[in-house]
């Protein structure tokens, strides 16, 4: 039998990050609760997403958490039909960029009945949610 | 003016075949620039005092190539890894330049390489849209790479009234000349026509919209100034390097119609080689053509037409050999291919070519100017790099 020219690797590594968000603590548990939130700097009023606890322009910790509304204006989109493979599991997705009436833009999936309607300028509106996995995150839902 | 020994140049290319090279390891592969590049330039590893090698990763099993490269190739000088996402390459030449115009080497190595086929599709799929922003947009919303830059395209298409089409303009020319250039991963022609109808990977981007999966490597050999003109009779100046970073987070873009990096990129190369813009300097442009869309806002973010107009130059063939601003006469990342570490060396090498007068037959630009214009990105705007090169006469 002929010897294959290429050597499968023997060795799998199974890659799995442990990520720290002590400092943002505050984030997931507003998703908990059902709230996005970002963190503004109370001294120059620099509203950070994602959120950031220390503001670097001022050079200092002193910053807050604000609650978004949610209220959101699309700004650009797209229907990912080739997908990694550890989403396989979703078929495809539209991801969008929303502008928030608070004046940050978000990154995040798109829910709609009627792919075909999205425009961009549509109002939106962006919610905590809870996965189906169990886990919570956060996305935009058309109007 | 500068004198000769505060400048560098390139004395010698190497270019590898590009494309699926499951018959080579990434220290073959890579072998198979450096060699060239050091019989062009007429050195031996001796001579070399520094190399950079311009690569991303992950998907091979090599975690160190710098240094099993340089072990297969026999240079142990210093060497280290560059890392700018897909501008791998020109951060190499950057460092290589570097190491030069401080007077801490005569001669150095600049070379970038990827082996993306060394894992599945998936995983490279997977590992690309990991690079873009992985706590925020990847592990909850499964980002791809040709998902932002699909976001740009909706956005450019809405905003300027263009058409799919019109981007398959840019695939058209690619494939074109990638089908003069021996090195190019395809060497076929294309249509709009077979371009609307390949499938969609992330609306409104076609997979002949998109750069491929490649493996391929290139390797420039520099000098500094006096060196250089001993060695060659051809040396082609690195004249100036523009560099920025962009954002991650896609969400703090200042728009989704151009990169703002780019364009301070582009700047600032300008201002530091003294040229006035890229509109009236340059014969020859490489841009950096991952995707369609990405060709076009090149244009722009380079300043060689206003916002909104980069698809009026692929419509009126502004861009082909014979048009006002030859771009991408090699086939470009699309149809030649996109081994992301190996792109900036492979423009070098490009450029290096066509201000030589080497190029092909059918490819070669007509020089008058004696300058190249390259341009590449990284990410989806991450990082930028542009340089401008030189024949010095």
């Amino acid at each position: 039998m002929p010897i294959d020219t290429v050597l499968e690797d023997r060795r799998v590594l199974d890659l799995r990050y442990r990520m720290p968000i002590s400092q943002i603590i505050k984030f997931f548990e507003g998703l908990e609760e059902g709230k996005v939130r970002g963190t503004r700097c109370k001294e120059c009023g620099r509203k950070y997403f994602p959120p950031q606890t220390e503001c670097p322009t001022c050079m200092t910790k002193n910053t807050e958490w604000f609650d978004f509304e949610g209220d959101a204006s699309l700004e650009t989109f797209t229907t990912v039909e080739v997908v990694p493979t550890s989403f396989v599991n979703e078929g495809s997705y539209v991801v969008a960029i929303g502008l928030l009436k608070e004046g940050v833009r978000i990154l995040s999936w798109l829910n709609t009945q009627d792919r075909s309607t999205i425009k961009i300028g549509m109002k939106m509106k962006l919610k905590a949610v809870k996965r189906e996995e169990g886990y919570y995150s956060y996305e935009f839902f058309s109007i | 003016m500068k004198s000769n020994d505060e400048k560098v140049a390139i004395v010698g290319i190497g270019h590898s075949k590009f494309g699926k090279r499951l018959d080579v390891s990434i220290n073959e592969l890579g072998w198979e620039a450096i060699k060239p590049a050091l019989q062009d330039a007429g050195v031996t590893q001796k001579d070399v005092d520094f190399y950079s090698v311009g690569n991303f990763g992950y998907w091979s099993e090599e975690i160190l190539p710098a240094v099993t490269i340089g072990e297969y190739a026999g240079l142990s000088c210093g060497s280290l890894k560059t890392e700018a996402a897909c501008a791998s390459g020109s951060a190499s030449l950057k460092i290589a330049v570097d190491s030069i115009l401080s007077g801490n080497s005569k001669i150095a190595i600049a070379m970038g390489i990827e082996k993306m086929y060394n894992s599945p599709n998936g995983t490279i799929i997977e590992l690309i849209g990991r690079a873009g922003n992985y706590f925020w947009e990847f592990e909850n919303f499964g980002m791809t790479f040709p998902g932002y830059y699909a976001l740009y395209a909706t956005k450019y298409l809405d905003a300027y009234h263009s058409r799919e089409e019109d981007l398959c303009e840019a695939a058209v020319k690619a494939h074109h000349y990638g089908s003069l250039n021996p090195y190019a991963q395809f060497q076929k022609e294309t249509s709009v026509e077979e371009c609307m109808k390949s499938k969609y990977v992330s609306r409104p981007l076609k997979l002949m919209d998109s750069s491929p999966i490649t493996d391929g490597a290139a390797a420039v050999v520099l000098a500094r100034g006096d060196v250089a003109k001993k060695l060659s009779d051809t040396p082609v100046f690195v004249e100036a390097q523009g560099y920025a970073s962009g954002t991650a987070y896609m969400g703090r873009r200042d728009d989704y119609t151009g990169l703002e990096a780019s364009r301070r990129a582009a700047e600032a190369a300008y201002r530091k080689a003294g040229l006035d813009g890229a509109s009236n300097n340059f014969d020859i442009f490489e841009v950096h053509d991952c995707f369609t869309i990405a060709e076009v806002m090149a244009y722009e973010d380079l300043g060689l037409v206003k916002k909104g107009e980069g698809i009026q130059l692929l419509r009126e063939h502004q861009t082909y050999r014979d048009g006002k601003y030859p771009a991408n006469l090699d086939g470009g990342l699309k149809s030649k291919g996109h081994p992301i570490g190996a792109t900036g060396i492979s423009q070098a090498v490009e450029i290096t070519k066509q201000l030589r007068g080497e190029a092909e037959k059918g490819r070669q630009a007509d020089i008058r100017k004696g300058r190249g214009l390259q341009h590449n990105v990284g990410g989806t705007g991450h990082y930028a790099y542009v340089t401008v090169y030189s024949r010095g006469d």
